[in-house]
Parts: C-alpha cells; sequence; structure tokens
C-alpha cells in the first residue's frame, strides 16, 4: 500500500467518523490537523479512527498492526498530529513487516 | 447493538463452570454467543460457537476479536468470566503461581476488554461484566494473590467505567460468593461452608444468582449503571 493509498484511506475514515456522528468540518487532506484547536476530531474521535483504521487493515491487506502502542505514545513528536504524519507511521509499521503487537 | 439480527456476547472462560452457564443461558435467551478458552469446548448448542483462544496472549486476544468482528460485525456484551484461583498462604505459594494468577485473572480480563471494547465503540453501545470475588471484601485469609488480582480486576473496572462511558458502554463487575466449580475444587467442603457463614446471607451464590446479576447489568435499560461492583451475598 503506498503513501497516496494510505492518505486515501485515513480520509475516507475521518471522514466517515464525522458522517457517523453528525460532525461538520472542511475538506480532510494530508496536512488536515488530527486533533487539538483546529483539529478533525475530539480525543474519542481519534480514538475511534485509530481503531477502525486497524481494523481496515485487517481486513483488507490481512495484516495486524497496533497505531496506539508503547512507541507511539512515547515518541516526542506524535504520530497523530496530522493526517499526513499518522499516514507515515501506519506506512513504517507497514513496510517494516512488524505485527505491531 | 450489533448488526446481525441477534446481539453479539462473548463469553471467555466458557468451557466449565460459571462461563458454562452463561453461555449456555445467553444463547438461550437471544444472544449469539461466541464463547472461548485454553481448550475445546465439550460441549455446543444452537446459538454457540467456540474459539480456542488464551486470554492471557495479546495475539491470541487480538485473533479472537478479528474473529467475532469478522463472523458476526460486532459486539454488545463481553462477559469477561475466564479466571483461576490457587489458595493457599503466601508463604507457600511459588511465584510461577502467583505469575499465573495475576496473568489470567488481571492481565487477562484486561486485553479481553480492550480489544472488546475497540468492536463496541463504532456502535456507541457495549455491556462489560467482569468478575471479581467476596474474597477481596471479605480479605479471605489463604486467598492474597487471588484477592490481589481480583482487587485489580475492580480498580479497573472502575476506571474504565469513566473511560468508556462517554462511548455508551457500561463497565461492572460482579463478585460471586462461594459456588461450587472447578476454580474450588480443592477447597474442602467445611471451608467453604464456613466462608458461606460469614457472608450476609449465609449461604453460597448459586449459577442462577450470577446470572440473574448479570442479566440486569447487560440489560439495555441498564445503560446508567457503570463502574459498580455487586457482590453476591453481602459481603
Amino acid at each position: 500500500m503506498n503513501d497516496g493509498a494510505i492518505v486515501d484511506l485515513i480520509v475516507e475514515t475521518v471522514e466517515g467518523y464525522r458522517v457517523s456522528t453528525g460532525g461538520e468540518g472542511g475538506p480532510v487532506a494530508r496536512e488536515t490537523a488530527l486533533f487539538g484547536p483546529s483539529g478533525a476530531l475530539d480525543s474519542l474521535g481519534l480514538v475511534s479512527v485509530l481503531v477502525e483504521l486497524e481494523q481496515k487493515v485487517a481486513d483488507r491487506l490481512g495484516r495486524t498492526v497496533s497505531l496506539m502502542d508503547d512507541r507511539a505514545m512515547s515518541q516526542a513528536s506524535s504520530p497523530f498530529r496530522t493526517v499526513g504524519s499518522l499516514a507515515d507511521y501506519l506506512g513504517a509499521q507497514l513496510s517494516g513487516g512488524a505485527s505491531g503487537r | 447493538m450489533s448488526t446481525g439480527a441477534r446481539p453479539v456476547a462473548l463469553v471467555t472462560g466458557s468451557r466449565k463452570g460459571i462461563g458454562r452457564h452463561l453461555a449456555r443461558h445467553l444463547a438461550s435467551t437471544g444472544y449469539q454467543v461466541v464463547g472461548c478458552s485454553r481448550g475445546p469446548a465439550e460441549w455446543s448448542m444452537d446459538g454457540y460457537e467456540h474459539v480456542t483462544a488464551d486470554v492471557t496472549d495479546e495475539a491470541d486476544v487480538v485473533r479472537l476479536l478479528a474473529v467475532v468482528r469478522q463472523r458476526h460485525g460486532g459486539l454488545s456484551v463481553l462477559v469477561n468470566n475466564a479466571g483461576v484461583a490457587s489458595m493457599n498462604a503466601l508463604l507457600l505459594t511459588p511465584g510461577t503461581t502467583v505469575d499465573q494468577i495475576i496473568r489470567t485473572n488481571l492481565i487477562g480480563t484486561i486485553l479481553i476488554a480492550r480489544e472488546s471494547a475497540k468492536l463496541m465503540l463504532k456502535s456507541r453501545f457495549g455491556r462489560i461484566v467482569n468478575f471479581t470475588s467476596v474474597a477481596v471484601a471479605l480479605a479471605l485469609e489463604g486467598e492474597a494473590v487471588y484477592a490481589a488480582s481480583k482487587g485489580g480486576v475492580e480498580a479497573f473496572t472502575r476506571v474504565l467505567a469513566r473511560e468508556l462511558g462517554p462511548s455508551g458502554i457500561t463497565v461492572n463487575a460482579v463478585g460471586p460468593g462461594p459456588i461450587t466449580t472447578d476454580l474450588t475444587r480443592g477447597v474442602p467442603a467445611p471451608k467453604l461452608e464456613a466462608l458461606a457463614r460469614r457472608l450476609s446471607t449465609g449461604r453460597a451464590s448459586s449459577f442462577e444468582d450470577v446470572e440473574n446479576v448479570v442479566d440486569f447489568l447487560i440489560a439495555p435499560e441498564s445503560g446508567a449503571v457503570t463502574g459498580q461492583t455487586i457482590y453476591l451475598g453481602g459481603p
């Protein structure tokens, strides 16, 4: 799965969450902030999106990844800042071949 | 609720004892039940399927909940029942036994709850019932490690109730009194009877007592009941 496909997957998931919760917001793209004052998601929304991403990766790629693991939580700069940083983090897990668990 | 016609319930430790009773009860009252244990089940019934999984193995737990999601699309109820006991004075308890009790009763409960909550999150509905014991409330001598593991489950229940409350997921714990299962097989009958007498009701618990509380806690109408520990028979 290349970077563009990963970004598309994240955008689809964020937009799906917004629709399911009746939320509003502008278009979602690689540079969109995921959380924070101008973020697209609240804390519950971020967790929901990460969980759904894990499930989509399992369904579509047959791979098990863990986005909310110790590595993510211990990084000085959170991989969940933007769609792009999350795509980089997910892409690294997928290309690394690690199960994540 | 889950997407299927029948709401889906996961019962851990369903091969025997309380877990088996509750799995059969839920399957007979309209749930699609997925049960698990480290070995295959020696029983079956309509509405029940068994998955072999070890709750202390994180990869196994992830695989188990993936099976639930892929076969049924979601999860409404978790009966987090799997547990082990070893009743012995602490000074005679080997480290391997301590490790096994904490891993199964506390870490297993946590791992199963975490992965189950992920499935419940999307539907904004879920009922998690953890299992503790009156051994915590009564500070039973000879059960230091077992009670410590269950005390951990109670603290975990209260905190998780806060974390998941905004998502429509309730988290409670039920603590049976002495009840005749494989877990209490090694305890002499007079000791179990003496323990029962220390409870307010003065009697042992029954499977039906547990079933009654679980029915209450998992009911859709019990959405305001969360973070609670209910001891059967007292303490």
